[in-house]
């Protein structure tokens, strides 16, 4: 900011009081962007790592070092490839939604609202999604795991198809997230509206 | 009769039915009615107070609409081309209305504030442009869905549904028995 808008805001009280918050918004905006992406490239490295763990059976390449953490994340990678994609689809979902929206101000307010949401409802969506992705397509998947054992041979070629089906699933299941994204953004932008026509309703009065 | 899969259903539905008449009432009848019956500052101000109401419900729909359809696909127990075409056109749908309402409803409800405006008509114009484009979205999805009803993924009574009954005999494999029917009925009797 300028020099004489500082003039501006220091010298006139209702200057002040309109022009601080945009800032504040503003910066509160990029702030929340930036937590969003980073989460969103975490929950992204967590489910991807949980999914070449799980379909490449990784935790025995642990059991000597450190048989315990070995049992544990045998026992849970499943759950964090699961959560890992629906976490990211939701998240995905709402970056989407929130691009669409006017305004840092309104984008920000929306965006932590659908992430509130998201927080929520995470654990029931993620049996949700988890339990519509793990509905089959067709029977196509039989000959194409056949077709690369003969291609690649026995061990290999069940490797690859355990890692196409883990990443399959994975992908359905962000898919399903991804929509359950768009629908807490477009909940979170009603909530948007609302509180701004709002506060303009009684502004004016 | 009542089970959760109907509730769903029925509240799937309705929200259709909410979005999509909701918009086309705005479009078709509220919005030439206004134009004829108000001078220019009293139709901006009922279309605003309209823009911003609609965004809610229509928004609100669209939520609702997402998580019902979601258990229903978990009800269907099939997971289709068609089923994957009509979810792909849902977040399409969703992603026009969110920028439909929360940002060009968004403009127009700013810019109308102080009564009418120039930069107002282009906006209102983008505006019905993208409403009809999703409601015209939403038509082809109820289509869709009305094919996704008929092939048989709402079977959940333990039998084969006929689309992976179709699957596994070939598309045309139904038809042509029937066509063929009479012919074998004539031909051999009632021995098939």
């Amino acid at each position: 900011m300028g020099n004489n808008d500082d003039r501006q805001i220091v010298g006139s009280d209702d200057a002040r009081r309109t022009a601080a918050p945009d800032e504040v918004r503003a910066i509160a905006a990029s702030h929340a962007l930036r937590f969003l992406s980073l989460l969103t490239f975490l929950v992204l490295v967590v489910g991807l790592t949980a999914l070449l763990t799980y379909s490449l059976t990784a935790s025995e390449l642990l059991r000597s070092d450190s048989p315990a953490f070995a049992a544990w994340w045998e026992a849970h990678q499943f759950y964090f490839m699961e959560g890992g994609a629906t976490a990211f689809g939701l998240l995905l979902g709402i970056r989407v939604a929130g691009s669409f929206v006017a305004g840092p101000g309104r984008r920000s307010w929306a965006g932590l609202a659908a992430l509130m949401l998201a927080i929520i409802t995470f654990a029931p969506l993620l049996h949700v999604c988890a339990a519509a992705a793990r509905l089959g397509w067709n029977a196509r998947g039989a000959s194409f795991a056949s077709w690369i054992i003969s291609r690649e041979g026995y061990d290999l070629g069940r490797r690859i198809d355990k890692v196409i089906i883990a990443g399959v699933y994975f992908l359905k299941t962000v898919g399903f997230a991804l929509l359950a994204g768009l629908g807490l953004m477009a909940i979170a932008c009603v909530a948007a509206v609302a509180l701004e026509s709002s506060n303009t309703e009684t502004g004016k009065t | 009769m009542l089970s959760w899969r109907i509730l769903v259903l029925f509240v799937h539905v309705t929200a259709v039915i909410v979005a999509l008449g909701g918009s086309l009432f705005a479009t078709f009848a509220l919005a030439p009615i206004l134009a004829v019956e108000l001078d220019a500052p009293g139709r901006v101000k009922v279309n605003r107070r309209v823009i911003q109401r609609l965004g809610v419900i229509v928004l609100s729909a669209l939520g609702v609409l997402v998580f019902t359809g979601i258990l229903n696909v978990l009800f269907t127990r099939i997971f289709s081309a068609l089923l994957a075409v009509k979810l792909v056109l849902v977040a399409i749908v969703i992603v026009l209305a969110t920028y439909q309402y929360a940002n060009i409803g968004a403009r127009i409800w700013r810019l109308s504030a102080d009564g009418p405006r120039a930069e107002l008509a282009p906006l209102q114009i983008h505006f019905r442009r993208i409403g009809l484009t999703v409601g015209t979205l939403v038509l082809l999805i109820v289509y869709l869905s009305l094919g996704l009803t008929r092939s048989g993924a709402g079977n959940t009574d333990g039998r084969v549904p006929v689309a992976a009954r179709q699957r596994h005999m070939g598309p045309q494999s139904q038809p042509l028995i029937a066509y063929a029917r009479p012919f074998l009925a004539k031909r051999y009797g009632q021995q098939r």
